[in-house]
């Protein structure tokens, strides 16, 4: 009996319930528990190899641990993965190295599942609310009637580095990966919306995309965030129909979806369907409560904040990263050690990156590129000399064009979210 | 070795040894392929009054694995089951059960329990 773990696995991420009905012919009942009238259960049996004796408790959408591949995410490249259902993986830092972010090395964050069907060739973007004219585009639409550009974009989760935060904050527990800089090819945002008109009034936009609740229940969406109008309004904004040249990754948001650097990630709504816009701040899927907010003032570690003191994050923190060396690396005493990374700062530029190996005593400036064009991050490199043989830390420091630079310690919020506190790298020299 | 089942906090365990001399049995006949009912999220998780009960709530919506991620007080979890009810459409468990599952959540997924993993995260960052 052969089985295709890969198709499988790749089936049940894309949806987990289709899969259970397409491979297995599997239903389940109203609880979304087991299976209906036994249907799908001989077939799992089969693959599985054996009968499932609490087959009445397994889940909707799970696929059997026999047949799941785990060998890594289909088209990505070393990713580590911190959770299957929904997928969410983020890149290790010295694989961040690049440049340009290949598409097999970008971060994937998902509140819900992806769409079942990603038809490039049928989907359509409606832009509506308060517009002079509502408009509906295809894909080819969107080529045809606006200028198409193609922009280096960082793209970084709101919640990046919280798993540093100690109390633990609820949520994804991202490192320093879930950050990347591609190419990205689409129109402007704002010719769309210029196209449709912008109403009287409008304060915010809001965005929908096709990927599906976790719970299933359709009528809900896993996330719909927006933001003001003057920042939809930015020139590198973009409607992506390509990433680094090519088609989008299913997992990056294929066919469609928004770009929208400087702020969290989770404006660029993946699989984008629709943008409407309004007259009052948005409240859709983590629009509301504490999703995406920190509080309105510094707040010690684990203290509680009320919800009415929590406010949206707009711009992202000015914030480096070292990508080689790797971290724990042995080197010669002698030879100096070229060291390097990139740095980005929000809707501005960084300034200067700075380097100590004396654990913050004393600085030495990186060389620093201008970025490749405005929401680009920028590239940076040093060579640094050691004294004497021994332990140092390498500790790399970004100063935005405000004169803002990245803390020591670690600002915690309840959330977990906007950590920019410095990376920093052991070098062990012999 | 076939089977991966750790469930010796339930009553369950002597009917699944009956049943594992039998499936090792459909295993062999059934080309040798690995068999595991459970993902290896459950067999992870601790022994407890409640893990099967934690699993098969948590696993409707969400697999093991963001569960696995947290350490969160009791008050943080009670919050939790609110809004996944309220807001995410969870089916609502009995008060029984969602104290079995809030006691298991807050006695091994919480800040104490959970602070020498996030401490040797630290260390990854802070080496």
């Amino acid at each position: 009996m052969k089985v295709d773990k890969q198709k499988i696995t790749d089936a049940y991420a894309e949806h987990g319930e289709l899969a259970d009905e397409l491979i297995f012919g599997r239903r389940t009942h109203k609880d979304r528990r087991g299976f209906l009238r036994g249907a799908g259960l001989a077939a799992m049996g089969a693959l599985v190899g054996g009968f499932i004796p609490f087959h009445r408790n397994m889940p909707a959408g799970l696929i059997p641990a026999a047949l799941a591949q785990s060998e890594g995410i289909a088209g990505k490249d070393g990713l580590i993965q911190l959770s299957d259902r929904p997928l969410n993986a983020e890149t290790s830092v010295h694989m961040l190295d690049d440049n340009i972010t290949p598409t097999n090395r970008h971060f994937i964050r998902n509140n819900g599942s992806a769409p079942a069907s990603v038809d490039a060739d049928n989907w359509t973007l409606t832009v509506d609310g308060l517009v002079d004219q509502a408009m509906t585009f295809s894909i080819e639409d969107l080529k045809s009637q606006f200028e198409v550009v193609t922009k280096a974009l960082v793209i970084e989760c709101g919640g990046n580095g919280r798993a540093f935060f100690y109390p633990p904050a609820l949520g994804n527990q991202w490192t320093f990966g879930a950050v990347a800089c591609s190419e990205w090819t689409g129109v402007r945002l704002k010719d769309v919306l210029l196209a449709a008109g912008v109403g009287d009034g409008v304060i915010y936009t809001a965005h929908e995309g096709a990927d599906i609740h976790l719970s299933g229940d359709t009528i809900k969406s896993p996330l719909s965030r927006g933001m003001p109008i003057d920042k939809a309004m930015d020139d590198d904004n973009l409607i992506a129909f390509a990433q680094n040249g090519e088609a989008l990754h299913l997992m990056n948001g294929a066919p469609l979806r928004l770009v929208v650097p400087g702020w969290p990630g989770s404006l660029s709504q993946k699989w984008l369907t629709r943008i409407w816009l309004r007259d009052q701040v948005h409240d859709g899927a983590k629009m509301t409560g504490t999703s995406y907010r920190v509080p309105n003032r510094p707040v010690a570690p684990g203290e509680e904040v009320a919800t009415e003191d929590f406010e949206i994050i707009h711009e992202m923190p000015v914030k480096s990263l070292i990508t080689t060396p790797a971290n724990r690396i042995s080197h010669l005493q002698g030879d100096a050690l070229q060291v390097r990374g990139h740095a980005w700062a929000g809707d501005i530029e960084v300034s200067a990156v700075a380097v100590s190996i004396d654990f913050g005593a004393t600085w030495q400036s990186a060389e620093l590129d201008a970025p490749v064009n405005s929401h680009a991050w920028q590239n940076w490199r040093v060579a640094v000399e050691f004294p004497e043989v021994g332990y140092y830390e390498v500790w790399a420091r970004a100063t935005d064009s405000n004169g803002i630079s990245q803390p020591h310690a670690i600002p915690w919020n309840p959330k977990g979210y906007l950590n920019n506190a410095l990376h920093r790298i052991a070098v062990n020299v012999a | 070795m076939l089977l991966r089942y750790q469930v010796s906090d339930h009553c369950y365990m002597k009917v699944l040894n009956k049943l594992c001399k039998y499936l090792k049995l459909v295993c062999i006949t059934a080309f040798l392929l690995p068999y595991t009912v459970v993902a290896d999220d459950f067999t992870e998780m601790p022994v407890d009054a409640g893990r099967l009960e934690v699993f098969v709530e948590c696993s409707r919506c969400h697999s093991m694995q963001i569960v696995n991620q947290q350490g969160l007080t009791r008050s943080a979890w009670e919050k939790l089951m609110v809004w996944m009810v309220e807001e995410q459409s969870m089916i609502a468990m009995d008060d029984d059960k969602e104290k079995l599952v809030v006691d298991y959540l807050s006695k091994h997924y919480s800040p104490e329990a959970r602070k020498e993993e996030f401490q040797a995260r630290g260390r990854l960052r802070y080496p």
